[in-house]
């Protein structure tokens, strides 16, 4: 005696499964939709060939429900709307079986599928029945015994009654002609009563009026009422893939949002869904690792590259897209993080990138330790995202680690490492920014004046004065030339009245540009700084036009 | 050739060659915006286009493959292509417009070469004026032996349906297409176009409607020998666009209504026979499924391509229309604010509707009972101002309705239907007013001028 192998079973299940597949492809592709480049004929030949691999193991019946399809009173394929939707045309039809026995070619398989797949209601009643009848393949056949079933709910198909309206000479026909008097009468009708008539009465339609307001106006459903709507359909969906499927939907509409440029509408319509991933917003939600794997769509790297192309090339909504990257720092599953943050290096601002940053402490709760295998592990400018993350916390052994990329060649790197000190006041740190004044990078010295400034590093006032003292042409960055003035100012305070004036005197005439720097710091030294700079125009009438641009009374 | 004389495997192969064909030509017109004519990637093309049309001749001789802007025509078979979803058909029809090709026509077997060169000819025509193009096609590919590939000329025909044009019939139209397309999507499940011909449907029905709000009772007459769950998204849409015009509603907001309203239960389409049609009181279990189609009617409307303010209505009108004022109805959701106005319309008018009709397993009831039904005593399922605008859009006013009368006195109503079909009205005083009683002259002196609710009825 022989045993079929145990593959045997999973094999023929193998090919029902490929076969119901095919059929589903097919109805949907001659439905109109289906997968991008499908093919009819290869989807035929694959239902085709997957059926001769099963016709070895004995006759097929196909037995037609209005839930799908059925063999031997289990589901072949069902229960799904498109197999409903297939079942319940050929039913319409009349067919109520089909059997497929061994003798049943290729050919005649394939051309059976297309029969299967067929929108049947298209077709007049009774079409299907009178086209098999004139035979077409040996080993098919088909039953009609079943009674073509009656509209729902008893009466006649709309459609019917619309073709006899359409028709020629159609409303002298009985069940036109009879409504449409009714109708004409009706229009025809005094309309006194009804005219008089107010409804709820002038008070009750005032209080609507600021709702009727909200919608001519349509501004009565936020996204945030959306992103309520959806939280409560995936909450209550007792099927995890059709909550998973409503999940999938609203990332469509979250990805179209991004792309539009609107992070603050995407972050408020994805919110609250993602929320269900908490365990602690629903406890007991059960189909919550659904959820989180399904989220993983918003980190594969295409969505990623989307987030990063639009947020880079948006020049509005800035807390928006911060908002944006925040939760996406948040979010990221454990193993998307690294992917995360290499990407996210390219976003070209350094708030966004400490969006993320952010984003990530709160996901990792402060974990130092995870940052730190982070930080070996990333690449590019990815790394300083990790930086930015670092200097959240307060761990003198990380710091280290920014320390040392403040030398980084690359100059994004060496600014989020500046970012990422804003808070250490340590004297390495503070020697490491005050040499960063002179960096080749614009942003980066922005930034290094900006951390003297706000610790009033003296130290860094000589340091300043000299780098505008051996400003060469005016050409400079304006913004920088005022941040230096400013900077040298505030930390000087009242000692710094005297330099910038000298230095406003000797570059009056021949480096404008360090004048403007060193009357911007001269600005903001209050009463003092404002007589100084009354005394330069006076003595120096060059100036004046400097003055003027500072938007100053010359 | 007799294509009704084909044998069902063969006709099934014709169509599907004949959908073939038309996809791999528009795919091929498409590409050639990227790529030159012979670039590889055309070769796929080419082959399956020459593959379809020797398939095709192979199984019924000489034939015409007829465009139409959503399909294509052999003989008398017709294999319907959804131009909303194959977006290159739309090239293609433009494509052969300007070639005044309406149809190819084929003698015998084709060769992917011969293909190619098809498309090189009308490629190398396209400077010139249609009718030269097409000529120049056809000379040149008979004159280089490709004569039994043919371009014939025309126009792509339409589908043209002929819409009524007298206004009384064109309302019965609207109404029975809205009727047809509800059919489709409840209970055959909705196709490709589905969805976007209710759209259409409700923009015609608002259109014809606006104005003559009177017929609303008429039409739904006229519905009802047919199947209910069809009458029912008619009738319920036609009294919400009715109640938002008496509100004030207009233009696009009204048909948002009208289309949030009649897409409410699409959800429906995917429950159990068993449960949607019962005959019967349905059990605990039957009725938890019932009441998990507003999930699925949100995730229908979430399909769409864009959370556009129509959309965003369709979602939380299919989410808040069971809800119920009190929270008292279905989906069980938490923490919800108000209820959207539309959302109070659409369970208005549901229920009503509901109410009234008469189906297979139940008979409907009497409008003024329905309406009685809506104001229940104790429990407030309803909004009572839409309530009222229903009320006052049908003439019908339930018992014990407090009204005011064009006079200015307030009662009740004491008998909805006295004489004339129109309600008694019992005056604070005790006096009874029958105000289907004419005057002198003929006319109605009295209406109802407003039907009180909330605190109004209260101080009454």
């Amino acid at each position: 005696m022989t045993t079929d192998p145990p593959a045997s079973d999973d094999l023929l299940n193998e090919a029902e499964r490929a076969a119901t597949e095919a059929l589903a492809d097919l109805a949907a592709l001659l439905r109109g939709g289906g997968r991008a480049g499908a093919e009819p004929d290869a989807i035929s030949a694959a239902f085709s060939d997957n059926l001769l691999r099963l016709l070895p193991a004995g006759n097929l019946v196909l037995e037609l429900r209005d839930e799908g399809i059925f063999r031997q009173g289990r589901p072949w394929w069902a229960q799904d709307l498109l197999a409903r939707r297939v079942a319940l045309a050929l039913r319409g039809q009349g067919l109520q079986a089909v059997e497929v026995t061994t003798q049943a070619s290729a050919r005649a398989l394939q051309a059976l599928s297309l029969l299967l797949a067929r929108d049947w209601t298209r077709e007049p009643a009774g079409a299907m029945q009178e086209l098999t009848a004139r035979g077409g393949a040996a080993g098919i056949s088909f039953d009609f015994s079943r009674e073509v079933p009656e509209a729902v709910g008893g009466g006649l198909e709309p459609g019917v009654l619309l073709n006899l309206l359409r028709g020629q000479d159609g409303a002298d026909q009985p069940q036109i002609a009879g409504p449409l008097q009714a109708i004409r009468a009706q229009l025809e009708q005094p309309r006194d009563l009804a005219g008089a008539v107010q409804g709820a009465g002038l008070e009750a339609r005032h209080r609507l009026g600021a709702e009727l307001a909200l919608i001519e106006g349509g501004r009565d459903v936020s996204t945030e009422l959306i992103s309520r709507v959806v939280f409560e359909a995936m909450r209550l969906d007792p099927a995890g893939l059709q909550a998973a499927d409503t999940f999938r939907l609203v990332v469509e509409h979250y990805e179209h949002l991004v792309a539009n440029g609107e992070p603050q509408q995407a972050v408020e319509l994805i919110r609250r869904p993602l929320s269900l991933i908490d365990a602690r917003v629903v406890p007991l939600w059960p189909h919550r690792e659904l959820l989180v794997a399904e989220s993983a769509v918003l980190f594969d790297e295409a969505a990623l590259q989307r987030v990063l192309s639009a947020a880079n090339a948006s020049e509005g909504d800035v807390d928006g897209w911060r908002q944006l990257l925040l939760l996406l720092g948040e979010l990221v599953p454990a193993a998307r993080i690294e992917a995360l943050v290499s990407l996210m290096g390219g976003l070209s601002r350094v708030a966004f990138r400490q969006a993320i940053a952010d984003g990530l402490v709160l996901k990792t709760g402060g974990d130092l330790s995870m940052l730190e295998r982070l930080l070996n592990r990333v690449q590019g400018r990815g790394k300083g995202i990790v930086l930015l993350a670092i200097g959240r916390g307060e761990a003198p052994t990380l710091l280290e680690k920014v320390l040392a990329r403040t030398d980084s060649a690359d100059s994004t790197i060496r600014l989020d490492a500046l970012v990422a000190l804003r808070k250490h006041r340590s004297p390495r740190a503070q020697d490491i920014v005050r040499a960063a004044i002179n960096d080749a990078d614009l942003a980066v010295r922005i930034e290094a004046l900006r951390y003297v400034t706000v610790y009033r590093d003296s130290p860094a006032a000589p340091v300043i004065l000299a780098r505008l003292q051996g400003l060469k042409t005016s050409d400079e960055d304006e913004a920088e030339l005022k941040a230096l003035g400013k900077a040298f100012a505030l930390i000087m305070r009242q000692e710094g009245v005297l330099p910038l004036t000298r230095l406003a005197q000797d570059a009056a005439s021949t480096r404008p540009g360090v004048a403007t720097a060193a009357i911007a710091g001269l600005q903001v030294l209050g009463e003092s700084g404002r007589a100084a700079i009354h005394g330069l125009t006076r003595t120096h009438p060059d100036l004046r036009p400097v003055v003027r641009s500072l938007g100053l009374e010359s | 050739m007799r294509y009704d004389a084909l044998d069902w495997a063969a006709q099934e192969k014709v169509l599907e060659s004949a959908r073939r064909f038309v996809l791999r030509l528009a795919g091929a017109v498409s590409s050639l915006k990227t790529y030159p004519v012979d670039h590889p990637s055309l070769q796929f093309s080419y082959r399956g286009v020459a593959g379809a049309l020797s398939e095709i001749h192979d199984l019924v001789g000489t034939a015409d493959l007829v465009f139409e802007r959503d399909g294509v025509v052999v003989g008398s078979l017709r294999a319907d292509i959804d131009i909303g979803q194959q977006g290159h058909m739309r090239e293609l029809l433009t494509w052969l417009a300007a070639r005044d090709a309406a149809s190819v026509h084929v003698e015998g077997t084709v060769s992917s070469e011969q293909v190619q060169r098809f498309i090189v000819l009308m490629v190398e025509a396209q400077a010139l004026a249609p009718v030269a193009a097409r000529e120049q096609v056809n000379h040149l590919l008979a004159s280089e032996g490709i004569g039994h590939l043919q371009l014939s000329a025309g126009r792509v025909r339409e589908r043209q349906v002929q819409h009524a044009v007298d206004p009384v019939s064109r309302l019965l139209e609207q109404y029975l297409e809205l009727a047809a397309l509800a059919e489709e999507l409840l209970v055959h499940g909705g196709r490709a176009g589905t969805m976007a011909g209710l759209g259409q449907a409700c923009e015609g029905l608002v259109e014809a409607l606006v104005g003559n709000v009177q017929v609303i009772p008429a039409l739904i007459a006229a519905g009802e020998p047919l199947a209910y769950e069809a009458r029912h998204v008619a009738n319920l849409t036609l009294l919400a666009v009715g109640i938002g015009a008496r509100l004030g509603l207009t233009g696009s907001s009204l048909v948002d209504l009208a289309r949030a309203v009649s897409t409410m239960d699409a959800g429906m389409r995917v429950l159990p026979t068993d449960v949607r049609r019962s005959e019967r009181e349905l059990l605990p279990s039957e009725l938890a499924v019932l009441q998990t189609h507003p999930i699925e009617s949100v995730r229908q409307q979430l399909r769409e391509r864009s959370l556009d303010i129509g959309v965003r209505r369709r979602i939380v009108v299919a989410m808040e229309a069971h809800l119920g004022v009190d929270r008292d109805g279905y989906p069980e959701v938490e923490h919800w604010g108000p209820l959207h106005l539309f959302s109070r319309i659409a369970a208005v008018c549901d229920a009503y509707d509901a109410l009234t009709s008469s189906t297979g397993w139940r008979r409907g009831l009497p409008p003024e009972q329905a309406m009685a039904q809506l104001v229940p005593a104790r429990r407030r399922r309803h909004d009572l101002v839409i309530v009222a605008e229903l009320c006052a859009l049908l003439g019908v006013y339930p018992p014990a309705c407090p009204v005011r009368l064009s006079d200015g006195r307030v009662g009740a109503v004491a008998q909805a239907r006295g004489p004339g079909g129109l309600p008694v009205v019992r005056l604070s005083t005790g006096e009874r007013v029958s105000l289907g009683e004419r005057g002198p002259d003929g006319s109605l002196p009295l209406g109802i001028s407003e039907i009180m609710v909330g605190g109004e009825a209260a101080r009454a």
